[in-house]
């Protein structure tokens, strides 16, 4: 008769034959589970380390430059970008408080008007350096805008503070994977808090972003992409084991932590090539921008040259900007301070900002051109000032020297004239139709419409009509806006 | 030669934990506590109600890290001008889900890491990856031990700690896309344990 006895693994180890095993016994069996545990470990954790964790954004060189201005404060908003229906309504009254010259000096980029004798104006129209004249108009012909209109009602510091600043990853795919937020202060809407973003403080500068997007002290010797990659790895796989520990799963915000940490380490290992960062954001390194880095002039309107040159600041902007626009980097999203304008002096103050902000806007719609891609700019304040007609001011723009109707910001008002704006380039020159929202009276004034009742509604109304018209994940941001309880309706919010 | 000290070396390790795995119900095994004993209780699992994570915030980070790291001093050296660099790009919020920067801690880590003494771990500075790979794993160990309070090679899940930290340093011996020497390998791994035991436990 047979009898069958139970075992398990542990009573062949424990209970065999030899419960005092000999040397040679020990050895033999110790090479044979070695042999084992060299084999299966190096393909499980060889396959393990070798892909992306799946909860990390895949790096994707997908072109469409996505960018925000935060003017923080209230300037004149209205001697900046209006629409068509303010250009064809436009009357005495509410040119002076706009702080514009008036309906004659109104030219068009797109459905978007600017006053051209204006700070703002004459600054968009001048283009950045290496351009000529013709090229320019060229670029301001494949540009459409939109804007919601009357949300951003509040000043001296009011709003500033209600999430009036997006992001862009991961709902736009970058090699990055992750944002450049130049200055940024303020509150993030809800539903960009946490998004992975590297910050700049002060005035950026090639080599303030490179610094950013380096490693302290250099790698050399030190470490290197493929040693980051693997310490990324194993980070991760550490991060796993805490988190069964802890139980971060079950915990609000814990998978969130983790994520973040270890798909920003992942990024990191890019940043061991010393040159990385000064690559990325010095143009004259950039193929595409190298023929107009250096550039010292364009052409106006006659075909004469005009001095124009680049600031550091600007070849900083032009250089982040095209690696959005490229694809290597998320966003851009740049907070400018000190946008109060009422009281200000329009020959010190008013101007020079207003053509720093253009500027910016210059090198964005420059470096959409040269990555030869579709991008998207947000621009807006947390309120507004109304004018009191303008004062002729001169000033430089890139160097050239111009005589400009400069706005005269005469008092907060805030629910005046103000917008969510969004401008749209399409280097095919079909940019979308987009819509303004918002009744504008014969002063100027403004009328909300009522499904975008606040800015929080209309800054994730800019974001969605931003990602789509770049070709970015529109559902994963509407997802993440309807989690905090915005977004219920996009089309509403949308601008096309 | 190299691999016939793998074998060996592997051999000693598998036999020492066959050997272990029979010694009885009080010594923790990696593959879970030996039949009839009770299940192994991970800390904190008998609190009630769940919570929420917290992230580390900037100051928090800084000072884990030189709780961390043996030498590490925010205010000398490279970990200093790291924390120059990165600091405002580091939490400045506990919230898990508003915390921005978390992406940051690895580089401020490495700038800390990069001031550590190899020596300060009994790692030696020369000699293949493969040769020091247990002192590699020890100070890994010894790294996130400092980090969550001894919890790497005491709780139940220590050997899985050891276990990532040997695949680390496995995958950096076998490297063939670069060199690695003892200070890659240790920066590797100082980064890897610091920067889990720093920002990956959830609070």
């Amino acid at each position: 008769m047979l009898i069958r006895v139970r075992r398990t693994h542990k009573d062949a180890i424990c209970n065999g034959h030899e419960h005092d095993p000999s040397r040679r016994a020990f050895i033999r069996r110790g090479m044979t589970a070695g042999v084992a545990t060299l084999v299966f470990s190096k393909t499980m954790v060889g396959n393990a380390m070798a892909a992306l964790p799946s909860s990390c954004p895949q790096p994707v060189l997908a072109k469409g430059a996505l960018a925000q201005i935060f003017s923080e404060g209230g300037p004149t908003m209205g001697a900046r970008f209006i629409g068509d229906d303010q250009a064809s309504s436009m009357n005495a009254t509410m040119a002076a408080n706009y702080g514009i010259s008036g309906q004659a000096n109104l030219v068009s980029i797109g459905n978007l008007r600017v006053d051209r004798t204006s700070p703002f104006g004459a600054t968009l129209l001048q283009g950045p350096p290496g351009y000529t004249n013709a090229q320019w108009q060229a670029v301001l012909a494949r540009v459409s805008g939109g804007g919601h209109r009357g949300q951003f009602n509040q000043d001296d510091g009011g709003g500033v503070d209600t999430g009036l600043l997006g992001g862009a990853s991961p709902f736009k795919s970058s090699q990055m994977g992750k944002d450049i937020r130049i200055n940024n202060k303020n509150k993030l809407a809800n539903w960009a808090s946490g998004l992975p973003s590297s910050l700049v403080k002060g005035t950026p500068t090639p080599a303030a972003l490179a610094k950013v997007f380096s490693l302290t002290p250099a790698a050399a010797g030190l470490t290197n992409a493929s040693a980051m990659t693997a310490s990324a790895d194993a980070a991760s796989a550490l991060g796993k084991i805490l988190s069964r520990v802890f139980g971060l799963d079950n915990r609000k915000g814990g998978s969130s932590v983790l994520t973040a940490t270890s798909c920003g380490f992942y990024g990191s290992s890019a940043l061991a090539d010393p040159s990385y960062g000064l690559n990325l954001f010095t143009p004259a390194n950039v193929p595409d921008l190298a023929g107009i880095a250096g550039a010292t002039t364009s052409t106006d309107a006659g075909g004469n040259a005009i001095t124009n040159t680049f600031s550091n600041q600007e070849l900083a902007l032009l250089a982040a900007f095209y690696q959005s626009a490229a694809g290597v980097a998320g966003g851009v999203f740049i907070e400018y301070f000190g946008r109060d304008y009422h009281g200000e002096d329009p020959q010190g103050v008013i101007a020079p900002r207003d053509i720093e902000e253009a500027r910016a806007i210059v090198m964005f719609l420059a470096a959409c051109d040269k990555a030869q891609s579709k991008g998207a700019l947000i621009y807006l304040s947390n309120g507004q000032a109304i004018a009191a007609g303008t004062q002729q001011t001169t000033n430089t723009i890139g160097g050239n020297s111009m005589t400009l109707n400069s706005p005269v910001a005469d008092g907060d008002a805030g629910g005046s004239y103000n917008a969510g704006l969004i401008l749209f380039y399409d280097p095919a020159g079909s940019p979308p139709a987009a819509r303004f929202t918002g009744r504008v009276d014969t002063n100027g004034n403004v009328k909300i419409d009522s499904k975008i009742a606040s800015s929080r509604d209309a800054v994730a109304g800019l974001y969605l009509s931003a990602l789509q018209h770049i070709g970015a994940d529109v559902g994963k941001a509407t997802a993440a806006m309807q989690k905090v309880a915005i977004a219920a309706s996009p089309s509403d919010l949308m601008l096309f | 030669m190299k691999r016939k000290d793998s074998l060996l070396l592997a051999a000693v390790v598998a036999s020492l934990a066959a050997t272990a795995a029979c010694q009885g119900p009080s010594v923790p095994s990696a593959g879970g506590p030996p039949a009839g004993a009770p299940p192994a209780v991970e800390p904190g699992s008998d609190l009630p109600g769940v919570g929420s994570a917290s992230a580390p915030t900037a100051d928090g980070v800084i000072a884990r890290i030189q709780n961390t790291l043996v030498g590490a001093n925010p205010l000398a050296g490279n970990f200093s001008r790291a924390v120059a660099q990165v600091k405002p790009n580091l939490p400045q919020t506990a919230n898990p889900v508003q915390a921005t920067g978390l992406d940051q801690i690895p580089l401020l880590v490495y700038g800390a890491c990069s001031d550590v003494k190899l020596s300060s771990y009994g790692v030696p500075t020369t000699g293949t990856v493969t040769a020091n790979s247990a002192a590699l794993v020890a100070a890994g160990m010894t790294m996130l031990d400092a980090g969550l309070a001894g919890l790497a090679s005491q709780g139940p899940s220590s050997a899985d700690f050891q276990s990532t930290l040997q695949g680390l340093v496995s995958t950096l011996a076998a490297d063939t896309a670069a060199t690695q020497t003892m200070t890659t390998s240790f920066i590797a791994v100082c980064m890897a344990a610091t920067t889990a035991a720093v920002s990956m436990a959830g609070f």
